[in-house]
């Protein structure tokens, strides 16, 4: 069977860890020094999904400010999908991340998408800090992971889940 | 007695001690001016100056990484400080070193130049040579322009054919298999990337592309397509010709691959054919200097004569009645249209795309000859540009054309009217309306919307009732006529307005009409 292209964007605000959930899914590794990705940075992997059909995601991590450039919308066009982020330490990121969401939707309406909180690690999650990520992610219908990239959790259940979408 | 003894011992120490006190005054007027010499830092350096050189040249000597060690941190700084305080000394100072490596450098890539340009004319003397200036005469490039050429000799190292909006590669094809390309996806990833930050970045009223990216020697040159571009990747000088083949393979694969990439969905198998078409279209280009050394040469040179013979024979002898339609007045130095001819064969071979004429242009660009603007459809832009190919005697590249918005503009200027109480279709209307349909049958549209409308007159229900009649007939007939049944929805208004043109008939019949919309 051939293996089918696809490009997906990784959308959130600036440091909530796209970049390290890239890092993790592509490479297996993880950095604790914080780098800011400048305009758009490109990773490939492959995937499959529950009917074992491959999928070759080039993975397109998208600098996180909050003001919206036009570059920044050409880079969502033609995107297949993505794996929206907010930080679960930072609730601010998700107000900016619905903004996010409804410009990526402009421009792909037909984009399959999949909801990732991130930085599980950092807080107390049987505290139930996550219950309004998870409502958010339940209003906009969408599939949700609470992730780890530092401790490698739900990162390639998140990527795979959205090849099962595509 | 005693006194005696008493004086007789001060005289014995004025003797003993007289010559040390007076040397030690003189020692200490010595330590005072000695003091004061250190105090006094001009005095001091005016002492010290004969030794420091000497002291310097010792140590050094003695311990050169001792004093290394403990000039190094202040070298870097002083030397940038000297550098702004006395710039033009600096520059002085080093030009003599500086300015003689240059020249040396020049002179050297100058005269490697000049040995492979003796090289050439010596290899090219007799026959060689004379082919050279024919070709020089046929290319319109001086024959020193060609030895300059192959003299730096081109190189075609890669081309990649990305999908415009996705930036997934679809294609890769390398004249030189040896070459090693990284990563070719994320390069052509970030190719589509930095596209679409200058395009942002540099808008401006007129659509504008990035067409070069130039790294070192190599140069990334972009040939822009509707749906995929080129990035082809050189070093050297390029002949000029090779821009006008990427374009036309450009060209090609979008004729190959229009329908693939249309509905571009991730599956790059389709296009696994594409590096042969490139390696087919640029076969000439892959090896090391271009223009290549033609083995026919030669030959073509005396198919030329002959083809230039018969040309003359044809032009002079044929009967005029029987002469061609396509009109051939472009010389062999650049390409010329006549716009009149093409307007003439149009409407004697294709009357019914006399219409779109209006709306697209001929554009001569580097002796090529582009169709651009807007037509409904695909197949009608073949046939003007086959028409306008004909009439110029060249290729002519469809390029640019927005199909789309010349249907939408097509499509709002149609109304179809109705009798009172009817919803019949007036045969009146339907050469219009099969006109209609055969566009829409080849155009790329996602849905058309009928409106159906009614005069004022009447109840309200009926009014409406009747206008979605109106509507619901026309869809019948479009489907009937080969339009995607599913890519067109009906609506009716009732007597509510009308967006149509309908200044040309009066009072309520005017009312009583179906228009449309196309997205």
């Amino acid at each position: 069977m051939a293996v089918i292209k696809k490009k997906i964007c990784l959308l959130g605000s600036f440091g909530v860890g796209k970049t390290s959930l890239i890092r993790r899914f592509v490479l297996n590794s993880f950095e604790e020094s914080y780098l800011t990705t400048i305009g758009v940075n490109i990773s490939r992997k492959r995937v499959s999904d529950s009917n074992e059909t491959e999928y070759d995601f080039l993975i397109w991590d998208i600098e996180g400010h909050e003001k919206f450039s036009q570059a920044i919308q050409n880079y969502y066009a033609g995107s297949a999908g993505a794996i929206l982020t907010a930080d679960l330490t930072r609730p601010d990121s998700l107000t900016h991340l619905s903004s996010i969401l409804t410009r990526f939707k402009t421009i792909n309406p037909e984009a399959s998408l999949v909801f990732c909180a991130t930085k599980s690690d950092l807080v107390d999650v049987s505290a139930g800090v996550q219950k309004t990520y998870t409502d958010w992610a339940k209003d906009n219908k969408l599939p949700y992971f609470i992730t780890s990239a530092k401790e490698n959790n739900n990162v390639e259940e998140s990527f795979i889940a959205l090849a099962g979408l595509l | 007695m005693q006194a005696d003894n008493t004086q007789a011992f001060q005289l014995l120490k004025e003797i003993l001690l007289t010559e040390d006190r007076d040397k030690i005054q003189v020692l200490e007027a010595e330590l005072e001016t000695l003091k004061l010499s250190l105090r006094d830092k001009e005095a001091l350096i005016a002492t010290l100056e004969p030794a420091i050189a000497d002291l310097l040249s010792k140590k050094i000597s003695d311990s050169k990484s001792e004093m290394a060690n403990a000039l190094a941190p202040v070298m870097g700084a002083a030397i940038k400080r000297q550098i702004s305080e006395a710039k033009e000394t600096i520059i002085d100072a080093l030009y003599p070193v500086i300015g003689s490596t240059i020249r040396k450098a020049v002179a050297e890539a100058m005269k490697n130049l000049a040995k492979t340009v003796n090289e050439k004319i010596d290899q090219a003397m007799s026959f060689r040579l004379f082919r050279k200036k024919v070709q020089a005469k046929i290319s319109g490039l001086s024959a020193a322009e060609i030895l300059l050429n192959e003299s730096l000799p081109f190189q075609l190292h890669d081309i990649f054919y990305i999908h415009k909006e996705t930036g997934i590669l679809l294609a890769h094809f390398q004249p030189d298999t040896q070459s090693i390309q990284a990563n070719e996806e994320l390069l052509s990833g970030m190719l589509t990337a930095i596209r679409a930050f200058s395009k942002s970045a540099f808008e401006t009223e007129t659509e504008r592309d990035l067409n070069v990216i130039e790294y070192d020697d190599l140069h990334i040159y972009l040939e822009d397509g509707r749906y995929a571009y080129l990035a082809v990747v050189i070093s050297g000088i390029a002949p000029p010709e090779f821009y006008k083949h990427i374009h036309l393979l450009e060209n090609r694969c979008h004729q190959e691959f229009t329908t693939e990439l249309r509905g571009f969905s991730g599956d790059v198998t389709p296009f696994s054919k594409a590096p042969g078409i490139m390696s087919e279209a640029l076969g000439f280009t892959t090896d090391a200097s271009v223009p290549t050394t033609n083995p026919h040469f030669g030959r073509y040179v005396v198919y030329l004569l002959f083809l230039a013979l018969i040309s003359f024979a044809v032009y002079f002898l044929w009967p005029n009645e029987s002469t061609p339609p396509a009109v051939t007045d472009t010389s062999t130095e650049s390409v010329r249209f006549n716009e009149h001819k093409f307007r003439t064969y149009i409407k004697k071979f294709y009357p019914q795309l006399t219409a779109q004429l209006n709306s697209v242009q001929i554009v001569l660009h580097d002796n090529l000859i582009f169709l651009e603007g807007s037509v409904p459809s695909e197949s009608d832009a073949l046939s003007i540009a086959k028409a306008a190919a004909q009439v110029s005697g060249n290729t002519v590249i469809v390029d640019h054309l927005d199909y789309h918005s010349a249907i939408q503009n097509y499509v709002r200027k149609i109304s179809v009217y109705f009798k009172k109480n009817s919803a019949v279709i007036d045969s009146a209307y339907s050469d219009l309306l099969k006109q209609l349909a055969g566009h829409l049958t080849k155009a790329d549209f996602s849905l058309l919307t009928v409106y159906g409308f009614s005069d004022f007159t009447g109840a309200p229900d009926a009014n409406m009732k009747i206008s979605k009649k109106r509507a619901e007939n026309v869809r019948r007939f479009l489907v009937a006529n080969g339009v995607q049944a599913d890519k067109i929805v009906t609506t009716g208004f009732g007597s509510y307005g009308t967006e149509t043109d309908i200044s040309s008939m009066d009072g309520l019949a005017s009312k009583r009409c179906v228009t449309f919309e196309v997205k």
